[in-house]
């Protein structure tokens, strides 16, 4: 595997040193393997993998479908358990950790189950909260505040007296966002967010990923098969291709031609870009490579 | 700020509401029946109880009222407020709106116990709803076990085992009763259909009453869980809800009140599915206020059905879960359309 | 739509009063031009259910006219069906029975009220001279015409117990056919002597009224009656003696076919009377296929029912039917409808014997067909679709013999 390059080297940016040397996030050695049936051989197997995130970075899972990436997310989040490795938030492995006080340090951002019953925005983003009560509680003012906190950060207070199932699905991606704020995480996770929407949602979601890692120094994980946006807005790349974790690092440093085409199997271009970023271009339709 | 906040003041000053609406039932239900008191009776003799002079009391009243409807409108209360908080749990657990107490068996569980009964002894008093409740643990305990996936309790596969185990004790009654023919079975019709009318010793009651608030209790105390567990499982584990302990409790929690309600009244229907639906209209989805008032709200339903029952072409007695077929499904009716409206 | 005059009969004669009708596995509604068609009808335990509870709602439908009602009316609703004593009978005594399923009873002496939850013990008590200390019955009871002027206590199945309880009865009498085991722990909860009777042979109809008698201080009138009973069995018995038995199919139900099985007091009514049920069945009402019905052929149908018209219609219709017509019995018309009186295990059962036996044996009996009985008045009180026939007592010989 490419080497794992270090976190604390000066990459080219608007800004100087993004984020602290305090490593927040440590995957180490991360693996895991499914089946069917216990006994069975492994479906689908991600081999181990290494990287670390600290605040104010944002981090971009990349690959193509069936890569691993969300297998690699749900470790990160604590859902299921490494076959070897660890994964730490702090110092605590995200699995052994309750589901309680998982959920007051990870926030999970993920394509939603259908609503049964109708539920105003407002409520839903306040369901953000419920990790931070106990059971057979009632929401406090701060509570209040912090999801209408919540709902402003991601532009969404006019929504806040509408139905869920009501509004549309770039305003329900927010409102899901908002949510995932009101928890009060340090860490956001979101699997390809920017699924179903339009170009000009997509880049409003990830500027305001990347408001909120800069300002309020979250720390932003998201996996994603959109090279461009990938590269534009994320400061650093788990290149993931059938399991395996092929390089982690810098855009720069990951969007190498070959290295790219072989993963995605397109013919591609690579250029770079205003600060430093590179910029891919889709060369045509595929031919005998 | 969002338009309702749910607050505890909220919460109780709703209960006080039903319950004021649920007083209001009830001493029209003691007024009413075969023998009639006037509210001035009722009141007097209320009085002379409370006062000591109970020996002013007439034997009749005595009898009537204390050993009779008293008694059947506290077990209609239970009976209600159980079925009725069942189903809202497990509609929240099934993640379905149309999921009623009965739908995972547990009746057809109790009806088989009470007829394996019948059979068996049917001179022994109280065998009926002790074998009942039975048979509602074991089906309890078996669609436990087929409605596990990788170990943990997953609601279509529940929702399917609990059918299928429905299904399969309803055809072994049909069996029994076709083939065996007995007369002991005679009048199990009115069980099933569900019926108020036996009269239960007191322990017997107070053994509902304790188990009524055990079990609703536990379901009370998920009550947030639950709300968040609406939104979808996986996301309900990422927003901190422990979901397999929750659908455990509520799984345990809302069968236990379905067994019980079912072993002393029989399958009465309607009840369980749509008074969640009527509170959830007029108080809102959340669970921690809808548990409550649905408890109230049933006992309130299952009180002027089972009134309506005994008076209305008296002394004929017509089964309760008619009533409640035909009294709320028009209420039903006419708060879904002004919903809509 | 048929009359309400032939519903309401067919009402009174389909629900609870008739023992034979009345069995949990049968169904009530005996019509087969105009049932009650429920969405479920080949649900059998659904109908069953359904049709014993609805045969109950519909039973009184049109009397009330109107099913919900709001709150207000309730108020005016309840109709006292007595006066609320303050005394309570003082009981003298008690004398410690064991009725007829085994239990012990203590009844107090002497008994002055009584309540009945069953027609046959109604017509038992009012055959036995106790009819003036009847104080309650049930809806279904209307044998002798007295009775329906009792107050009722609501079916046999569901009866009010706080009906029951407000009129203070010593004795309530129960059978262990008709009435439920719930109901009778719950009446005894309350501290009522409930004393059950179980017939199941013709001699167990007769000492069972004996003994009835004799509990409740009539028992002279008891032996007397028992005696002129045996005395007419005797006679019918002397008349047949010697006789083949005719090979009968009583008829409870035609669709799906039920008839009478071994061991009911029936199957033992219907060998008194010289007939022999081609079905040997240990159920007490076996339901059975046409096929076999036919294969057996036995030579006369037996109908227990009232309605005249009804039942002649009925029977008009089976000849059309493909299934029935291969029965000699349907082709050459050999049916005997009798009076309800053979299915109530009381004193008239002795009368339906006799007419059974008239019907199948006219020469040694020196009549032939219709013979006396008491014509039925149609029941108005129950009106609702569907229902089967009834009263009617004529015997109806059709044919050849």
């Amino acid at each position: 595997m490419s080497g794992t390059e270090s976190i604390t080297e000066a990459r080219p940016g608007p800004s100087a040193q993004r984020h602290s040397s305090h490593v927040r996030l440590n995957v180490e050695q991360a693996s895991y393997a499914y089946s069917a049936r216990k006994q069975a051989a492994p479906l689908f197997t991600l081999e181990a993998t290494t990287f670390q995130a600290g605040e104010r970075e944002f981090v971009a899972i990349l690959g193509p479908n069936a890569s691993g990436k969300s297998t690699l997310l749900r470790l990160i989040a604590g859902a299921i358990a490494p076959l070897s490795g660890r994964i730490e938030l702090d110092g605590f492995e995200t699995y052994h950790l309750d589901a309680r006080t998982r959920a007051q340090r990870i926030a999970l951002v993920q394509q939603e189950s259908p609503l049964i019953f109708p539920i105003l925005a407002g409520d839903f983003v306040l369901q953000g909260r419920h990790p931070h009560g106990r059971s057979l509680w009632f929401e406090k003012d701060e509570d209040f505040a912090i999801a209408e906190k919540a709902l402003a950060q991601v532009g969404a207070e006019h929504l806040r007296d509408r139905w869920m199932h009501e509004i549309s699905g770039g305003e329900k991606q927010r409102v899901v966002l908002a949510r995932a704020l009101a928890q009060q995480p340090l860490v956001l996770l979101l699997d390809e967010p920017t699924l179903h929407l339009d170009i000009r949602a997509q880049i409003d979601l990830l500027c305001r990923l990347r408001h909120l890692a800069d300002e309020h120094r979250y720390t932003v994980i998201e996996v994603t098969h959109d090279l461009g946006l990938a590269a534009e807005f994320a400061d650093q790349i788990v290149l993931l291709h059938r399991g395996k974790c092929l390089r982690v690092g810098t855009p720069a440093a990951v969007y190498q031609r070959e290295l790219l085409e072989q993963v995605f199997e397109v013919p591609l271009g690579i250029e770079a870009g205003p600060a430093g970023r590179p910029r891919v271009i889709v060369q045509g339709r595929r031919e005998e490579m | 700020m969002p338009v309702k906040r749910l607050t505890l003041r909220r919460v109780l000053w709703s209960c006080a509401l039903l319950a004021t609406v649920l007083l209001g039932i009830v001493a029209l239900a003691l007024r009413l029946g075969a023998v009639p008191f006037s509210f001035g009776d009722l009141g007097q003799n209320l009085w002379w109880f409370v006062s000591g002079q109970s020996e002013k009391v007439s034997t009749d009243f005595r009898l009537i009222m204390v050993d009779i409807r008293l008694p059947r409108i506290l077990l209609g209360i239970v009976v209600g407020a159980a079925l009725s908080v069942a189903g809202a749990g497990f509609q929240a657990l099934l993640r379905n709106p149309l999921a009623d107490p009965y739908v995972l068996g547990v009746s057809s569980g109790a009806a088989l116990g009470a007829i394996l009964a019948l059979l068996a002894a049917p001179a022994v008093p109280l065998i009926t709803p002790a074998a009942a409740f039975l048979g509602a643990a074991a089906t309890i305990a078996a669609v436990y076990f087929l409605g596990r996936r990788q170990g943990q309790l997953d609601s279509s596969t529940l929702l399917l085992a609990g059918i299928v185990t429905a299904s399969f004790l309803t055809a072994m009654i049909m069996f029994l009763m076709t083939s065996l023919a007995s007369r002991d079975l005679r009048g199990i019709s009115f069980w099933l259909m569900g019926d108020l009318s036996a009269s239960l010793p007191r322990g017997l009651l107070w053994i509902l009453i304790t188990g009524f608030f055990a079990a609703a209790g536990a379901i009370l105390t998920t009550a947030s869980d639950l709300n968040v567990l609406l939104a979808g499982e996986r996301e309900a584990m990422h927003l901190g809800v422990n979901v397999t302990r929750v659908k455990l409790v509520v799984y345990i929690s809302a069968s236990v009140l379905t067994g019980l309600a079912v072993s002393v009244s029989g399958a009465i229907g309607y009840v369980g599915l749509l008074v969640p639906h009527v509170m959830r209209m007029l108080f809102g989805s959340d669970y921690r206020l809808l548990i409550p008032t649905s408890a109230l709200g049933g006992a309130i339903a299952i009180v002027l059905a089972d009134t309506l029952a005994r008076t209305l072409i008296a002394p004929t007695q017509l089964p309760v879960g008619a009533m409640t077929a035909m009294a709320g499904a028009p209420v039903f009716i006419y708060l879904l359309r002004r919903r809509l409206a | 739509m048929p009359s309400h005059a032939a519903y309401s009969s067919q009402l009174a004669n389909m629900t609870l009063k008739r023992h034979s009708l009345f069995h949990g596995a049968t169904l009530f509604i005996k019509d087969t031009s105009r049932r009650i068609h429920l969405a479920l009808t080949h649900a059998f335990l659904v109908r069953w259910m359904v049709t014993l509870a609805i045969g109950d709602v519909l039973f009184v439908g049109l009397r009330t006219g109107s099913v919900m009602i709001a709150p207000l009316l309730l108020c005016g609703v309840a109709r006292p069906q007595a006066m609320p004593r303050d005394d309570l009978t003082a009981s003298t005594s008690r004398i410690e029975v064991k009725d007829e399923t085994g239990r012990t009873v203590q009844i107090p002496q002497p008994v002055r009220r009584i309540v009945s939850l069953a027609p046959s013990v109604t017509e038992t008590l009012f055959a036995l001279g106790a009819g003036d200390r009847l104080v309650g019955d049930t809806d279904f009871c209307d044998y002798p015409p007295e009775a329906r002027r009792k107050v009722h206590i609501g079916g046999p199945v569901n009866p009010n117990i706080e009906a029951i309880a407000a009129l203070h009865p010593d004795l309530v009498v129960v059978t262990r056919e008709i009435n439920r085991p719930d109901s009778v722990h719950s009446l005894e909860h309350l501290g009522m002597a409930v004393y059950a009777t179980d017939p199941q042979t013709v001699e167990q109809v007769l000492t069972s009224t004996e003994r009835l008698g004799q509990l409740l201080g009539a028992a002279d009138a008891g032996r007397l009656l028992v005696a002129k009973l045996r005395m007419r069995l005797d006679e019918v018995e002397r008349r047949l003696a010697g006789l083949p038995a005719k090979n009968v199919l009583m008829v409870v139900w035609l669709d799906p076919v039920i008839t009478v099985g071994r061991n009911t007091f029936l199957d033992d009514a219907l060998r008194r009377a010289g007939a022999r049920s081609v079905i040997d069945s240990p159920q007490s009402w076996p339901t059975i296929d046409l096929e076999q019905v036919v294969r057996l052929q036995p030579d006369y149908l037996i109908i227990s029912n009232d309605n005249v018209k009804q039942v002649q219609r009925e029977l008009a219709e089976l000849q059309q039917r493909p299934g029935w017509r291969r029965l000699g019995a349907v082709r050459s018309r050999r049916f005997v409808v009798l009076s309800e009186a053979i299915s109530h295990p009381s004193p008239r059962l002795v009368d339906g014997i006799e007419q059974l036996a008239r019907a199948l044996y006219p020469s040694e009996f020196g009549t032939h067909a219709a013979f006396v009985g008491e014509p039925r008045r149609n029941r108005w009180k129950f009106a609702i679709a569907g229902i089967p026939q009834p009263l009617f007592s004529f015997t109806q010989t059709g044919g050849c013999p």
